[in-house]
């Protein structure tokens, strides 16, 4: 007897419909409204969108719906990682706003492409079965590509595009290669079906299952931008307009985080030498992304550096694997979307009428005028929660997840992320130094600006960030306590 | 460790990572080497090269082209649901309406964008 | 209840309040609320204090909120005022206040007042929850604070490039510090399974051997972040350059407050060091050394503000040698009577450059004793102090520390502390003569505009100066029985019990007398030197070139740090890292890639992009790697 979806089948992905529809309904409105007016427009019923489809994932919360033959599961792991897609959506979307009328990108499916690749990440997350993984990413990866690319005038935006284009591609093919080995060896693309063929057979003893387990390694890699699959980030993170950065180092990030979670840690058997090829790798992802921050011209390619050691902080806790490392992972995920999207986004704002980008640009910064100096300050907090000061977000994620390599017995690991996150120190300082305590170059233009519109409506959702920012540093309790508890429901 | 049924494959692999090195070594080493301006350039009978290699096509023939094949290969999803039609029932058939739905919706939005239009 | 939480909350309101509207509202609005705030913090402490004094156990704990919970670790924003905190509290609200009103008037033309005002309250909010915390998660949260603060203060006057300079090296130095602290913290983690204060003390004992490895590195790398904060051998070149930041907060920052935190530190975990001998060993020693050494620098110093600076040096390093004898608490003596009169000499010295224009050269000065009145004699009453001239504070708390090394049987290290006397109150001297005796250097223009400062300056100058004189009471000598020893009554039952040797009464007071010539000589040989001209020191300086230059150049240890440390990081980062791996390795790959995508002719044209394609061959290269790691590499 063959069984059939129905309806009820709907009810974990009632966020994903949501903002599907959301999304369409954007296409529509650019077909009837007029340029100017469409922007605010769809601006505003993405934000409106995102909203709600927060307020159903809450809804869901804790009822554990599974649909499509548990092909899909709304369990706390999911619905928490998918509101921390959702909400570095809704910052992108602030800050974007004004980027795309500064720089005359006004196509107006960018609004559209973003809540598609949310809703590439939320299935990525929420799936347990690798094809509709596989779906999600690419759903995801399709519509990063063309925002990576939006920037039609600008050499810097294509080459970019092409790039990542080209070498997504490339990393498809080890996934896809990766989950047909696996499907060939366990006759399954379940995740709950593998684990207990795995956890029956071994991982190493059929090198079908190895192999398959090291592809999607590396497919996986490839989007979290682990060493030796990073070398696009610097140049894509660069080259794409700003904001879309921003929401690429935060969310698609965490996406790959969330997949990688369920894929790896949700028991699969232990081998050592396993073990020891993630320690290798988190090593180096660390350190290429600290040393290579160091020497950087442009602040946007040190972020974009930056953004590969904050991958590799979060290996830390893949390697230790514990269920503390989990919770620290979606803490550390939150963090970094919050932090790392607030301070792209300072990039993002205009000048007087200039797009700063590099540390000249930024020389005496706080200076410069009252918008300036509300600018440099945020700037400042998410440079501090970058580096792990206390009282900021990024301390607290950045403790969980060494307490919980401490405490699975990673000290050495846990020492060398501690050495590497000293050396972050020079560079994040270094804009704060350089925006505080140095004069202004005298390229620097002078006069004042009337602030527009969506400038006021950027800064203010990078405030709300930085206030985010801070409380998540003072008060995280609530939010670990949610982290750990959404941890119990992933494993099998 | 290995199976040993996968031997030949690594015999294979390895074989033809060894061809290919030795015969591209053997050409850089052993083979006559003069470079410059004029060896360098696409033979072509005497005369200066000129011209693009690669033609530029107009890019509305991919837009038609794309066009045609997305619509060509999602209509193809209904031939699976006309063969269960009696087992789905009604929620297959309401699902089946809002896909051609979403399939009218995009064929709105790629003519009112003018991706139909060939001047 | 006892509402602990307010106490620091008070200077965050005030830095909340300066920071948004202090802008909007005028300087009025600031100068009124800054020093409120602190104003407030301090009575609230007065309260709790008494209150302390009064509980049972004298200890006072409130957990304000759960901070974090992870697996068994449980982390909370907890705080306990007890004996050292107590006493840190009062240092910190009080001193801090007159410094608050002090910056009133000094401040009063800078720009960005509000800013400065803000950061001040945010310093003291920090300090106040680094001594406050009863756990060292909290603790580390003040002490980065702090570190921050100090960072900002420093760089106050953004348009001097040196004060840039000065703010990244306190900074980084202080970054060292931290990751022995760090290091110190996760090892007692691990060992403890806990981090709040009371139980590592309760537990110490009995989970680590006395002089064992793990006890001595633990003991170690806390020693390392307290040498970074509290400026000693090796970590104290930031001290001397962080006097680039405006004069009060060298006073109330590098001064009483900050750079003590380290002190605070070793005495909150008395109980864990006293396990590791070794480690008080190295204490006691770097400490001398470091009073020492800077007291060396500081005599040939013509900088006012600088010799200041070496002189915190030099005090804090006689802090380290009590507390490396195990005389815990008299070194928290010492650094009470320290704040007092340290904060009176920086805020004097402050108010003799503002009236002077911003000029902190000694050779420019000379003879302000009539024009500055007040300020000389307040000033006096420092140096009376610091130098250890009885019956004023500095005399009480260093005598005890001297007596202390001594009959803890450290010859060699009372030696250093003896000499260390005598030089400081040379250099003290040599201040007040230069500055205030003899003819005037001023140059003209400036001459015709000298005043005493406003009464906002003045008055936190008598208060200070009166605590320097009777400070020192709380801890009369033993020999002199008609007072109880007010600090060891203080601490009794506090601190870990160290055995140390009683020395005889004869002893004691034939040391108290050396003390006392200590003091005294040098101030004559100043005299002689600096009232008058100026001709028979300069013959000294020819006579005497090289011990002069040396201690001039502060013994060249920056040009030493430079060279030894700085220079080759560089060298090192441009050789390997540009040359060596960019210019080497990733050049001739792409070079590599490069005739490779020419050899394979047509293939691979169409992708050709010579950067892009270096990306696909080291992805390529990578999974090859992985894969060769997981399945050939024999296991």
């Amino acid at each position: 007897m063959i069984t059939f979806a129905t309806v009820s089948d709907l009810m974990p992905i009632i966020p994903e419909l949501i903002l599907t529809f959301v999304a369409i309904l954007v296409l529509i409105v650019d077909l009837v409204g007029t340029q100017t007016k469409y922007r605010i427009t769809a601006a505003v019923l993405s934000i409106f969108g995102l909203c709600i489809a927060i307020v159903a994932e809450i809804q869901l919360f804790g009822e554990n719906y599974t649909g499509f033959f548990n092909t899909v599961v709304a369990d706390e792991y999911s619905i928490l990682f998918e509101i921390i897609y959702m909400i570095t959506g809704i910052i992108t979307i602030m800050i974007s706003w004004h980027y795309i009328a500064e720089n005359k990108m006004n196509f107006r499916e960018y609004y559209a492409l973003i809540l598609f690749a949310i809703i590439g990440m939320m299935f990525m997350t929420s799936s347990t079965d690798l094809l509709l993984i596989f779906i999600g990413l690419e759903i995801m990866s399709i519509s990063s590509y063309i925002l990576v690319g939006m920037m039609r005038q600008s050499v810097k935006s294509n080459e970019a595009a092409l790039k990542y284009l080209m070498l997504g591609a490339f990393s498809t093919g080890f996934l896809l290669y990766g989950i047909s080995l696996l499907y060939g060896a366990t006759a399954s693309t379940k995740l709950p079906e593998i684990v207990s063929h795995l956890q029956e057979h071994g991982v190493f003893n059929n090198p079908l299952t190895g192999f398959g387990l090291a592809l999607l390694v590396i497919g996986v890699g490839f989007k979290v931008a682990i060493v030796p699959f990073h070398m696009w980030t610097p140049d894509v993170y660069s080259g794409a307009p700003t904001p879309v950065t921003a929401f690429m180092s935060a969310a698609a990030k965490a996406a790959g985080f969330a997949m990688l979670i369920r894929i790896f840690l949700t028991g699969i058997p232990y081998a050592e030498r396993w073990d020891n090829l993630m320690w290798l790798i988190t090593v180096l992802t660390m350190t290429v992304g600290n040393v290579m921050a160091l020497k950087q011209i442009s602040i946007k390619r040190m972020l974009a550096y930056s953004s590969i050691a904050h991958a590799g902080y979060v290996m830390v806790a893949v390697v230790a694997g514990s269920e503390a490392a989990i919770s620290g992972i979606i803490f550390y995920s939150l963090a970094y979307a919050l932090m790392g999207v607030g301070a792209f986004g300072v990039l993002s704002i205009q000048s007087k009428g200039r797009t700063l980008e590099t540390y000249d640009d930024f020389t005496g910064y706080a200076s410069q005028g009252p918008k300036e100096q509300v600018m440099a300050f945020l700037m400042s907090i998410f440079m501090l929660s970058l580096l792990g000061l206390p009282l900021t977000a990024g301390f607290v994620g950045k403790f969980q997840i060494f307490y919980a390599a401490l405490d699975a017995g990673w000290v050495w690991l846990t020492v060398i992320a501690a050495m590497n996150s000293v050396i972050s120190l020079f560079y994040y300082l270094r804009v704060i130094v350089c925006m505080y305590m140095k004069d202004p170059l005298d390229s620097a233009v002078d006069g004042n600006e009337q602030p527009t519109f969506s400038s006021v409506f950027a800064i203010s959702g990078l405030l709300g960030t930085a206030i985010a920012v801070l409380y998540l540093g003072v008060f995280p309790n609530r939010f670990v306590e949610l982290a750990q508890l959404s941890v119990k429901t992933i494993s099998f | 460790m290995l199976a040993t049924e996968y031997f030949p494959i690594l015999i294979l692999i390895v074989l033809g990572l060894v061809f290919a090195t030795v015969f591209t070594l053997a050409g850089i080493l052993l083979g006559p080497k003069s470079r410059g301006k004029d060896k360098e350039m696409p033979f072509e009978s005497g005369f200066a090269s000129k011209g693009l290699v690669g033609q530029r096509y107009d890019v509305k023939f991919y837009m038609t082209a794309l066009i045609f094949l997305i619509f060509d290969v999602e209509i193809v999803f209904l031939y699976p649901w006309a063969v269960k039609f009696r087992e789905l029932g009604w929620f297959g058939f309401i699902e089946v309406c809002f896909f051609i739905l979403l399939l009218l919706v995009s064929l709105t939005y790629v003519w009112k964008k003018g991706a139909l239009e060939w001047e | 209840m006892h509402q602990i939480w307010l106490i620091p909350a008070f200077p965050l309101i005030g830095c909340i309040l300066n920071g948004l509207f202090g802008k909007f509202f005028g300087k009025r609005f600031v100068s009124f609320v800054g020093p409120l705030a602190v104003g407030f913090a301090f009575l609230h402490s007065l309260v709790l204090f008494f209150t302390m004094l009064n509980t049972k156990g004298h200890a006072l704990h409130e957990t304000l909120y759960t901070w974090m919970e992870t697996g068994s670790l449980h982390l909370s924003m907890g705080f306990q005022v007890d004996q050292l905190s107590g006493l840190f509290l009062l240092i910190i609200t009080g001193v801090g206040f007159l410094i608050h009103v002090y910056s009133i008037g000094y401040m009063h033309e800078e720009e960005g007042y509000y800013r400065y005002f803000s950061y001040l309250n945010l310093f003291v909010f920090f300090m106040l929850l680094l001594v406050l915390g009863d756990n060292f998660m909290v603790l580390f949260v003040g002490w980065e604070g702090v570190g921050l603060c100090s960072y900002l203060l420093i760089g106050y006057y953004f348009e001097k490039k040196s004060a840039a300079d000065a703010c990244k090296k306190a900074f980084i130095v202080n970054r060292i510090g931290d990751f022995g602290f760090l290091s110190a913290a996760m090892l007692i983690f691990i060992t403890f399974g806990t981090l709040s204060f009371d139980r590592v003390n309760e537990a110490a004992p009995d989970l680590l051997v006395p002089g064992g490895i793990l006890a001595t590195l633990i003991t170690l790398f806390l020693f390392l972040g307290a040498t970074g904060k509290s400026a000693q051998i090796p970590l104290y070149v930031w001290l001397p350059d962080a006097m680039e930041g405006p004069t009060p907060v060298s006073a109330l920052i590098h001064a009483a407050t900050m750079v003590t935190s380290g002190l605070y530190m070793l005495a909150r975990l008395s109980h864990l060091f006293v396990l590791a001998p070794a480690t008080m060993n190295l204490i006691a020693i770097i400490g001398a050394l470091t009073a020492l050494m800077a007291a060396t620098i500081a005599i040939t110093q013509t900088d006012i503000k600088r010799v200041l600076a070496y002189s915190t040096v030099s005090q804090l390093g006689y802090m380290f040698l009590a507390m490396g004898v195990g005389a815990f608490g008299v070194g928290i003596f010492h650094v009470m009577t320290h704040a007092f009169f340290k904060a009176l000499l920086f805020l004097c010295s402050g108010a003799v450059i503002h009236s002077l224009h911003h000029e902190q050269d000694m050779q420019k000065m000379g003879g302000l004793k009539n024009k500055l009145p007040v300020t000389y004699l307040t000033m006096l009453i420092g140096t009376i102090a610091i130098a250890g001239i009885p019956p004023f504070a500095g005399f009480f708390s260093k005598d005890e520390i001297l007596w202390k090394t001594w009959s803890a049987s450290h010859p060699i290290l009372w030696l250093m502390g003896f000499l260390t006397a005598i030089l400081t109150s040379f250099y003290m001297f040599r201040l007040i003569f230069l500055t205030f005796h003899g003819e005037s250097r001023v140059d003209p223009h400036t001459a015709k505009h000298i005043h005493e400062s406003p009464v906002s300056m003045l008055a936190p100058l008598a208060v200070l100066a009166v605590l320097s004189i009777f400070g020192g009471f709380f801890g009369v000598p033993h020999v002199l029985h008609f007072l109880p020893n007010g600090i060891e009554l203080y601490f009794e039952g506090f601190y870990a019990e160290v055995p140390v040797g009683h020395g005889s009464v004869i002893a004691e007071i034939v040391l108290m007398v050396m003390s006392v010539a200590a003091a005294l000589i040098p101030v004559w040989i100043a005299w002689k030197l600096y009232a008058g001209n100026l001709d028979q020191v300069n013959k000294w300086k020819a006579q005497f070139k090289i011990p002069y230059a040396l201690s001039w150049n502060k013994y060249y240890i920056d040009e030493i740090y430079d060279a030894a440390i700085i220079q080759p990081m560089k060298k090192c980062s441009t050789i390997v890292l540009w040359k060596w791996i960019d210019v080497g390795i990733i050049d001739r790959i792409v070079h590599l890639s490069g005739d490779l995508a020419r050899v394979s002719g047509g293939m691979l044209r169409g992708l050709q992009n010579g950067i892009l394609q270096q990306y696909a061959l080291i992805f390529a290269m990578g999974t090859v790697g992985i894969l060769w790691y997981l399945f050939f590499l024999p296991y």
